[in-house]
């Protein structure tokens, strides 16, 4: 699996299970994969795998039960699809500000990308 | 071969209690030049001082002095070395903790292989003292070490006969899996297929450092990235890597810490901090600090 090297690897995998659990591909009460496994599954360290796990449990996504494994917690599972939505969408929204966009345009990019056409500036 | 022999002695955990008559290599181990026989017995190996001298590899004493140290493998103090009358290496600190993959970086001639070789046992420092808290560290061995008239066969008899903790089911079986007949002469192998039998054959004895010098230069690209995976699915648990290499781009995800060899001094980043507080690779960090 590769990564984008200039960003913390840890916070990578993390946002890509969270993606995972938030679109219902891994579902609530489901173990994740093991440190072990997440190690040879996205190709890094243990110590990173560990560091995802503390993220996630930390979020209050996961919940760690002793000698068994990491588990996806039930209240949050449903939650963190709209959570998620937000913290993309604030991010994005801050990126387009920051280029100077106004809200017709940026309404006008996302509709196009979501249609998957490219978007021809008018 | 007089450098090779050196290899095998000083990556042999149990090179000192065989007899020396069941291998391809065996008279060597009876050499007096066995680095690793010098330093147990040298001022420079806090087991040389422990040790009483008729127990096991794993004395009583030693292992209470393990207990203080049960978070470090290996632990260099002011080691310095120099090759032919250059400093290579001068007054370096570095501690080689459990359970982390370490990347060693430099350029050609900074000493990243000197430091493996301190580490291993198969040389001495200069100055300074060098703490091994685990005996059971495997050395990749070049791909060019073995004789000329050897198969793939040969070459896991030897680890077989030369290493007590070697795991030979494994080594057959991921031998076996990555293509190999086991009747090919190693000398017809290409230089990336030999490169990764020797990967195979020191990940198969079964330790807790493994040191890669350089493990794959001959490897085609496709092959460097499936190795991310061969390491860390057949790694032992717990166990650490220091692997010194020149592709960082390739194999730095691996890495929980990164050392810089540069002008004989090391600098040590965790990698994941590097990437926060920088916003860079460790390869950009790299190629900005150390290559400018």
């Amino acid at each position: 699996m590769e990564f984008d090297n200039e960003k913390p690897i840890y916070i990578q995998i993390a946002s890509l299970l969270k993606e995972q659990i938030a679109s219902g591909r891994r579902r609530a009460g489901d173990k994740l994969p093991s440190v072990r496994e997440g190690s040879v599954l996205f190709e890094v360290s243990a110590l990173t795998m560990q560091r995802v796990m503390q993220q996630l449990e930390s979020e209050g996504i996961i919940i760690s039960k002793k000698g068994i494994g990491y588990f996806i917690r039930e209240e949050h599972a449903g939650s963190l699809q709209a959570r998620l939505a937000r913290e993309k969408t604030g991010e994005f929204v801050q990126t387009m500000k920051n280029c100077g966009l106004p809200l017709e345009e940026v309404q006008r990019l996302i509709e196009a990308e979501w249609e998957g056409t490219s978007y021809e500036r008018s | 071969m007089r450098d090779h022999d050196f290899l095998f002695q000083g990556s042999s955990e149990s090179g000192q209690n065989r007899s020396g008559s069941d291998g391809p290599f065996g008279q060597s181990r009876s050499g007096s030049d066995s680095s690793f026989g010098q330093s147990r017995s040298g001022s420079d190996s806090s087991f040389g001082q422990n040790r009483s001298g008729s127990d096991g590899p794993f004395g009583q004493e030693r292992l209470q002095d393990c207990g203080r140290h049960r978070e470090l493998l290996i632990e260099l103090k002011g080691v310095s070395k120099s090759l032919d009358e250059k400093c290579i290496l001068h007054r370096l600190n570095v501690q080689i903790p459990r359970n982390r993959i370490i990347g060693l970086a430099g350029r050609n001639g900074s000493g990243k292989s000197t430091l493996l070789k301190l580490m291993a046992g198969i040389w001495k420092p200069d100055e300074g003292r060098i703490f091994r808290y685990t005996k059971r560290i495997s050395y990749l061995m070049p791909r060019d070490i073995f004789y000329r008239w050897m198969r793939v066969r040969d070459a896991v008899q030897f680890y077989q006969s030369h290493y007590q903790n070697f795991a030979s089911e494994k080594a057959c079986g991921l031998i076996e899996n990555m293509g190999f007949d086991r009747k090919t002469l190693l000398r017809k192998l290409s230089d990336g297929q030999r490169e990764l039998l020797m990967l195979i054959l020191a990940i198969c004895v079964e330790s807790e450092l493994y040191l890669l010098d350089e493990p794959l230069t001959g490897a085609d690209a496709a092959f460097k990235r499936d190795v991310r995976r061969f390491l860390m699915e057949y790694l032992p648990e717990g166990a650490s890597i220091v692997m010194a290499t020149h592709l960082l781009r390739d194999f730095e995800q691996l890495f929980d810490q990164i050392l810089f060899l540069d002008h004989g001094k090391i600098v040590e980043k965790d990698t994941e901090e590097l990437r926060e507080t920088c916003g860079m690779s460790v390869e950009q960090y790299y190629l900005e600090r150390f290559r400018k």
